[in-house]
């Protein structure tokens, strides 16, 4: 019964405790190092640095009356605190049980450490040894970010101001703990790692060796530096020239669902991550991912591949327009009030048609439309492996707040809500063969020692492989029929630009716009899939003006950087 | 009475002093040769115990600056120092335009990290089971094979 009651009985839980306070151990938690991450080529993204905790242990400054010295060879060291309050600190009665030790400063940078041993070195040396008893520094790790901003969108941070060891206060005060937004957010657990809790003898002569605590896993990120830097360095230009309120970009691998770079506007230094309260809110983080927005002319994208891929038009097919197009009683208009007559297929999305795509969404009828859009993935999150990535539901046929103008409207993009993510995932199918691939950002991680791949994950494929090579052909003969700025010379590339009106509370009566593009390339073998957001920009309210040049200068640092040749010479590198 | 004499001998008081003396001494000595093997041999796994505690400091303080060291260096070669440095050297960003493609072998072409084995390999023990086997382990491991035969059990 007894033994029954010992196992049982919470009380007993506390007794191995007392029982180690008998027998001289000492249950010790050991926090693993925090694992590190990497792009694709190796290069940290995100690391520990060493860092000091300074403390004065009380009865031994109050013994051998050190107060004074301690204070005044810190403050000659340290920025903070002052002399005056080390002192005031160093000067606290000792308590048994109360105040026995006080932390005068927390991660102080190793550097300072070093200046305060050679000083103490240096008076030591000359005779006169500095009474610094009682005061102590121990080393811990702190997360550090070598890029600084790079990547800060993607990356998240980690509040270190709250150490492992404060975790359970930190939780119970609401603050964040650990991993905070992005990557550091979403695999908080395994970059952690486990802590271990260890008995550790405290007489010397039962040591025998302290358990190993392997690290946290390390990531590898599909983000390429120098096309992250790119693309960073474009989009803060493209901010600072259309007058934007915010930019994003995201480049993406179609044929695996490999982020290369994603980046929006504004960023900051992971490093004092406390200085930026204002965009460290869960929408502005990340653009990308966090925030939805109504797309306008690039969902256009989606509509058609699924009016082709249903049969309901064919490239061939002829659209005539005057101007206006009715559906559910209300009529809809081009984006310009302009009537552009008889236009075919690739007619409609060169010059971005409403009443024309209305009309492909009506000749589908709204199951069918409805269908292609879930299977395209809008409406449910792409499960992209970054924390916080929003959902705007979808009104289907059938919700009380559906109307049968939705589906002119949602056919380009309107009345519809979507986040940039959500976007390039979905037409990435149609830039490869029809297959959608699931957005990803670590490419492997290392635990135990061992490299494990993240393999790549087909999420559904939408389309059939030749309408996604039929409208890839429209998008790029479009795109060289318009002479379009997004154009690069010497690759053929497909792409879509889009200028939607923000809605407000009175309807779509505001003039400023968001500006997107989405684009890929080269067409014959798509190795990247670019998508663009400009929100708000004052110098042109029209995609066409200044998303597509940004799509363009991203094409060219793409090119560059994953070296990819132009059509000509890889052409020639194919034949023997 | 026929009286018997019979002749009575008795060990000299000093021979059996010196007997218990020796008897003592040899009691002391090993007392005093146990204890000192244990002082030793305390001594020793105090010192060594000592030597563990200052090792794992040691190795915690290494890991902790190797980090550090890793992070310094990936902060003096990030890409914004980089491009700095490559301005300064007189080096401006690849222009398409000036780009030349020229066919290489692909052992040539830039690897993505691999940073560690990959996790299908895995290493050969260094040392052979039978080396880190105890006596007791290799008879208790010969008992159950034998019974195992002994049954016709297919292992």
């Amino acid at each position: 019964m007894q033994i029954i009651r010992l196992q049982t009985d919470a009380r007993a839980q506390e007794l191995p405790k007392i029982g180690e306070a008998y027998y001289n151990y000492e249950v010790r938690t050991l926090f693993p190092e925090r694992g590190d991450i990497f792009d694709r080529w190796g290069n940290l993204l995100a690391g520990n640095v060493e860092v000091y905790e300074i403390g004065v242990a009380l009865d031994e400054v109050h013994y051998a009356k050190s107060a004074e010295a301690i204070a005044r060879t810190l403050s000659e060291i340290l920025e903070r605190p002052g002399y005056t309050e080390i002192k005031v600190a160093a000067e606290t009665p000792y308590e048994k049980g109360k105040a026995e030790f006080i932390t005068i400063a927390d991660f102080v940078p190793a550097e300072k450490i070093r200046q305060l041993e050679q000083k103490i070195q240096e008076a030591k040396d000359k005779g006169s040894p500095i009474n610094l008893t009682g005061l102590y520094w121990v080393a811990h790790p702190m997360r550090y970010y070598p890029e600084n901003d790079l990547a800060s969108n993607i990356l998240g941070f980690v509040n270190f101001l709250k150490r492992p060891e404060n975790v359970a206060e930190c939780q119970r005060d609401g603050d964040w703990c650990g991993g905070h937004l992005g990557v550091e957010e979403y695999y908080d657990g395994l970059l952690a790692g486990t802590p271990v809790q260890v008995r550790i003898p405290k007489d010397p002569r039962k040591i025998d060796n302290l358990p190993t605590i392997p690290p946290g896993s390390s990531l590898i990120l599909t983000i390429d530096r120098e096309l992250q830097a790119a693309v960073e360095h474009i989009a803060d230009q493209a901010r600072e020239s259309s007058g934007a309120e915010a930019v994003t970009i995201v480049v993406m691998n179609p044929r695996n669902g490999e982020i290369l770079a994603m980046t929006s506007t504004p960023r900051f230094n992971l490093n004092r991550y406390w200085e930026y309260p204002d965009i460290i809110n869960i929408p502005a983080f990340n653009r990308a991912i966090s925030q939805v927005y109504e797309p306008g002319s690039v969902f256009k994208v989606l509509t058609m591949a699924g009016g082709l891929d249903s049969g309901a038009v064919t490239p061939e097919s002829t659209f005539l327009d005057v101007g206006s197009y009715t559906v559910g009683g209300i009529p809809l208009h081009n984006w310009d009030y302009t009537v552009w007559g008889t236009q075919d297929m690739t007619g409609c999305l060169q010059h971005s048609i409403n009443t024309c795509l209305a009309w492909v969404a009506n000749q589908m009828g709204p199951t069918r439309f409805y269908q292609y859009l879930e299977a395209f993935g809008i409406g449910r999150r792409t499960g992209i492996d970054l924390a916080y990535e929003a959902l705007y539901p979808m009104r289907r046929p059938g919700d009380t707040d559906w109307h049968e103008v939705d589906l002119g409207t949602n056919a380009f993009g309107q009345g519809i809500s979507v986040t940039p993510i959500q976007m390039i995932t979905a037409i990435s199918a149609v830039a490869n063969e029809g297959k959608m691939m699931a957005p990803h950002i670590v490419k492997a991680y290392i635990r135990n020692g061992q490299q494990v791949e993240v393999s790549p994950k087909l999420m559904t494929a939408p389309i059939k492989p030749e309408t996604a090579r039929t409208l890839s052909e429209m998008l790029a003969n479009a795109l060289v029929n318009e002479a379009s700025p997004a154009l690069v010379d010497g690759y053929r590339l497909a792409g879509k630009t889009g200028t939607a009106s923000i809605p407000t509370e009175q309807g779509y009566t505001s003039p400023l716009t968001n500006a997107s593009f989405v684009g890929w390339g080269p067409v014959d073998d798509p190795q990247f899939i670019v998508y663009i957001w400009m929100e708000k920009p004052s110098a042109s309210p029209w995609a066409s003006v200044i998303a597509a040049p940004v799509f363009h200068d991203v094409v060219e640092e793409a090119v560059t950087i994953l070296r990819i040749p132009p059509d000509e010479v890889r052409q020639q590198m194919k034949q023997p | 009475m026929d009286q018997t004499l019979l002749q009575a001998y008795r060990e000299s008081p000093w021979r059996t002093q010196l007997k218990w003396i020796g008897a003592s001494l040899a009691v002391l000595a090993l007392i005093a040769l146990i204890a000192g093997i244990y002082l030793t041999v305390s001594a020793r796994a105090t010192e060594v115990g000592y030597q563990i505690t200052h090792l794992e400091a040691t190795r915690e303080a290494q890991t902790l600056e190797i980090a550090s060291l890793r992070a310094e260096l990936a902060s003096l070669t990030s890409a914004s120092v980089m491009a700095q440095r490559a301005r300064e050297l007189g080096f401006q960003p690849a222009d398409m335009s000036q780009a030349l493609y020229v066919a290489v072998d692909p052992s040539l072409v830039r690897r993505e990290a691999q940073l560690a084995p990959p996790a299908s390999s895995k290493p050969e023990p260094l040392i052979k089971p039978a080396y880190k086997q105890s006596l007791w382990d290799w008879m208790v491991e010969e008992v159950l094979q034998w019974r195992i035969k002994g049954r016709g059990i297919k292992p």
